[in-house]
């Protein structure tokens, strides 16, 4: 039971009539005599078995018997000799769209063709909407199949095909369907299939494909099994041996005019396949020889021979003789050839143009010149692009972390940054304060740079961490912050507070989460004055108390004049608001700048503008607080300066939690 | 049973199909199957009523019941003897029993007849004839005939793979069949030494009781419709017989 078909001995023979009597009046006018048959060996004992869980390849030239066998597996024909054993529901379609009705409209079309392939109406009402979906033809199921472009038909009739619910599936030519995105959305229905055991019969002359997918392929020629086996081989067999009895085994030079006679001329040119055929058709990265027949008729001394190999527009790919090589020649007289060995052929695919000449050294004039007189193909055996075909190979290099972003993330994760944090870091709750103006995402270098507004002492610190959970987690434990009035328009702190619920003890004598009550949906972020004046106002209640302002700038969304837009923080803020609605299709501003959408010295403009603004809101309010006030940052941000884009957590960039500590004086 | 039940989908499908394509585009669309034996009706009730008076009472119902019955026996072997042929495309790409193919275009005539039949039990409702208990004995006749013609649409798709002259020579067998029918007019008006000869014709039976139950009100004898039923399930076993013999080879041929 471990087959799923299995085939013994089975021949077709076709009666070919001779004429072809189709109407009674001939059938009565030839009544005595018998109609002449030739009788025609389609397929020859044919024997072999197909496992379950097999892909199959059938392959063989035009009229080898490939779709004749397929048919009498899927039942269509009887086979006139032999026995066909079938164990499973075998899915009887062959080719795409059979059953197909020009006149009717896609939606009826496809419920047509699923009771062909044996769905019930409830099955396909299921698998409507996937089937639709897959073939792209959303729009198009009420227009009539016959006003569908062949891609579309075909798209469509693939989609309904893989939904038929077969154990063994016989496909025929089924893969040159659509473009080259929906090709490889079928090459994923093919691997699925795979992983579902199913079985695969197909015929294909996409020879790719088939080495890519099957287990085994059966070359058929002229109905009989040439070999049945390993694809490779197979495949070699079709295109080198099959090939090379069809194809003219010499090409003949196009003799140019004005024939003169040659004292040593080139005789023919074959091209030698792996096998030692003459052929015309080969793989790229195959071996091929060129053969050069030549005939002297006097002693020749120091023969050069050359030899160049050029693309059908004409660019010389390759050229090369035999004094370049270093193949010194003393002599040749008579009959003889010299082969040109090249043991990789190196060009993807396409017609090469071949010139042959030889010369005597020493001098200029040819004996023989055959200006791109002969030709062979070459087939990809692979789907590489480009016209050249390199040895290459990847390796993965772990040890390297500069500019590779995968890698930081698994380094994060991994914790290894975690360990390597600056001993030497503060945490601002350690030092004294009576308000602290925090500007989220601000680096010590940019604040330095920038700060030109407000007068104070700018020293540079350490910060605990390089993004805003991590620092809240790492700075806010253990610590007594029962005297703190913290304002945050900054969801992360909430996230990290979520998170850890259990773990952290945030004990603040205030925390207001003004992200979730002040969020400008138009902007998508806190605006500065809403943080301050919340501010004022427990600063009035609680003079008291410490204050702790956390703004949400200068880090984006940018606000300032030269604002970008993005939305990044609404999906954050909908998280934590339970609000599962990321159908957001923005980009945020990294992934912006790294798709080069906008340009870092935007960027940097609007970054100023953000910062600007922040330093404005608190300068123009400082009147109002009383007390020792400092500016400084969580941590802070760069935009790709050091292959980092944004701050992930656990990131060790020596700038990157080098935060400003700004003393305000008045 | 187990073979319809299996197959029931794919043929509904078919049937379906074939009943959609056969109008699609005109502008009347499905009218068009009432429209047509209605017309045949309308011609033939011009000629021998209003012009010729035809002597039979309740002639409209006697007329209508005799043309849509005869429609249904003309169209359903018309559209069965070219259904495999037809269908080339599908038998020889996809396994599945071929018969399925005949059943489903021969059904699709089916479909026609029952629209068919509304409007003529329109015109029996207008009409002064009452309401019997012998009209509910019509399934039988229905069936009688799809067999009759289901049986020779398997046989004549088969031949027509073969002999395409088929096609031809039937419609000339259905000409003949029309007038040697009694349809618009009776039986009365042959000589009664033909009568027998008449009564060979399924169909006329079939026509003539179909009569009986809604004009004189009573259910012909058991024997006349023993007669009928056993003959129409021998033309439906004879013929797929013959389907089943022929059918092997048939995608080589066509």
């Amino acid at each position: 039971m471990n087959c799923a078909v299995s085939l013994h001995n089975v021949s077709k023979k076709f009666y070919i009539p001779h004429e072809k009597r189709t109407t009674l009046k001939e059938h009565f006018i030839h009544i005595f005599n018998k109609t002449k048959y030739e009788s025609f060996h389609a397929l020859n004992n044919i024997s072999f078995n197909v496992k379950k869980g097999e892909f199959l390849g059938i392959i063989g030239a035009n009229g080898s018997g490939k779709s004749t066998l397929l048919k009498i597996i899927a039942g269509i024909y009887n086979p006139s000799e032999g026995k066909v054993t079938v164990n499973g529901k075998i899915s009887p379609f062959l080719e795409l769209g059979v059953g197909f009705d020009p006149e009717l409209s896609g939606t009826e079309n496809v419920y047509l063709n699923g009771a062909v392939l044996g769905l019930s109406k409830k099955q396909i009402d299921k698998k409507y909407q996937a089937i639709v979906e897959f073939a792209e033809m959303e729009r198009f199921m009420d227009m009539k199949v016959k006003n569908y472009s062949s891609g579309m038909f075909v798209r469509l009739a693939f989609s309904v095909a893989i939904q038929a619910d077969a154990d063994i599936l016989i496909m025929d030519e089924v893969f040159a369907v659509g473009d080259a995105s929906f090709q490889q959305k079928c090459f994923e229905v093919l691997r699925r299939l795979k992983e579902l055991n199913k079985t695969i019969i197909f015929v294909s002359h996409d020879i790719n494909t088939m080495r890519s997918f099957c287990n085994r392929i059966l070359y058929l020629k002229n109905g009989q099994m040439h070999m049945i086996g390993d694809p490779n081989e197979a495949i070699d067999q079709y295109l080198y041996t099959d090939k090379a009895e069809k194809t003219p085994i010499v090409s003949t030079a196009v003799e140019k005019e004005n024939e003169k006679v040659k004292i040593t001329e080139i005789t023919k040119v074959e091209f030698i396949d792996k096998f030692g055929y003459s052929n015309h058709t080969f793989f790229s990265e195959d071996p091929i020889i060129i053969r050069i027949h030549y005939f002297a008729s006097i002693h020749i001394k120091n023969p050069i021979f050359g030899v160049q190999l050029m693309s059908e527009n004409n660019e010389c790919l390759f050229g090369t003789n035999t004094s370049i090589s270093r193949f010194p020649i003393k002599e040749i007289s008579g009959h003889g050839f010299i082969d040109f060995k090249i043991e990789k052929l190196h060009i993807t695919f396409g017609k090469v143009m071949v010139t042959i000449a030889i010369r005597q050294e020493n001098d200029d004039v040819h004996f023989d010149w055959k200006d791109k007189a002969y030709n062979f193909n070459v087939i990809r055996n692979n789907n590489n692009i480009g016209n050249i075909s390199l040895n290459i190979s990847f390796e993965l290099n772990t040890t390297n972390i500069n500019n590779n972003q995968e890698l930081l993330k698994q380094k994060i994760e991994e914790g290894f940054f975690l360990q390597h944090v600056n001993p030497k870091y503060f945490n601002m709750f350690d030092e004294t304060w009576d308000v602290l103006f925090l500007i989220d995402a601000c680096r010590y270098d940019l604040f330095a740079k920038n700060n030109n507004l407000i007068n104070g002492k700018l020293t540079k610190k350490i910060s605990i961490a390089s993004c805003t959970p991590e620092w809240a987690k790492k700075s806010m434990v253990n610590h007594d912050l029962s005297q703190i009035i913290y304002i945050s328009a900054n969801p992360f702190i909430s996230r990290a507070y979520l998170i850890e619920k259990e773990k952290m003890d945030i004990n603040f004598f205030l925390l207001e989460e003004l992200w979730d009550i002040d969020w400008d949906k138009k902007l998508k972020t806190v605006l500065p004055k809403k943080v301050t004046t919340l501010a004022l106002k427990l600063h009035k209640k609680y003079p008291d108390k410490k204050l702790f302002i956390h703004y949400i700038q200068p880090h984006h969304p940018f606000i300032g004049e030269n604002g970008l837009t993005e939305s990044g923080w609404e999906d954050s803020r909908n998280n934590l608001l339970g609000k599962i609605n990321n159908n957001n299709k923005e980009l945020n501003i990294y992934d912006q700048l790294k798709e080069g959408k906008v340009t870092k010295e935007q960027v940097w403009k609007a970054y100023q503008g953000n910062f600007d603004l922040i330093l404005k809101e608190i300068k123009n309010n400082l009147i109002h607080f009383k007390g020792k006030k400092i500016i400084s940052s969580d941590h802070g941000d760069c935009f790709g300066e050091y292959g980092i884009y944004a701050h992930p957590g656990g990131t060790y960039v020596p700038e990157l939690i080098e935060v400003p500590w700004f003393e305000i004086k008045e | 049973m187990n073979f319809f039940g299996k197959h029931y989908e794919l043929t509904k499908a078919l049937a379906l199909t074939e009943f959609k394509r056969r109008y699609n585009g005109s502008v009347l669309g499905y009218l068009w199957s009432l429209l047509k034996p209605l017309m045949l009706f309308a011609v033939l009730y011009l000629v021998f009523s209003v012009l010729m008076s035809s002597p039979i009472e309740n002639y409209e119902i006697y007329l209508l019941l005799g043309v849509i019955l005869w429609n249904f026996f003309a169209e359903g072997t018309a559209m069965g003897l070219t259904s495999v042929v037809n269908k080339t495309n599908l038998i020889s790409k996809i396994s599945f029993p071929r018969i399925l193919i005949v059943i489903a275009a021969t059904f699709s005539t089916l479909i026609t007849f029952f629209l068919n039949f509304l409007v003529f039990i329109i015109f029996l409702v207008l009409s002064d004839i009452h309401f019997s208990l012998s009209m509910l004995f019509f399934p039988v006749y229905v069936i009688a005939e799809y067999l009759i013609i289901l049986g020779l649409a398997l046989i004549l798709s088969m031949l027509f793979v073969k002999f395409r002259d088929i096609s031809h020579i039937w419609e000339i067998m259905l000409q003949l069949g029309f007038w040697l029918t009694p349809i618009f007019y009776t039986i009365e008006i042959v000589p009664i030494k033909y009568h027998s000869l008449f009564y060979i014709n399924p169909i006329a039976r079939i026509i003539w009781f179909s009569r009986t139950i809604f004009l004189n009100e009573h259910i012909p004898n058991f024997k006349l419709n023993f007669i009928i039923i056993i003959f129409s399930i021998l033309i439906f076993l004879f013929g797929f017989l013959i389907f089943k013999w022929l059918n092997k080879n048939i995608v080589e041929q066509i």
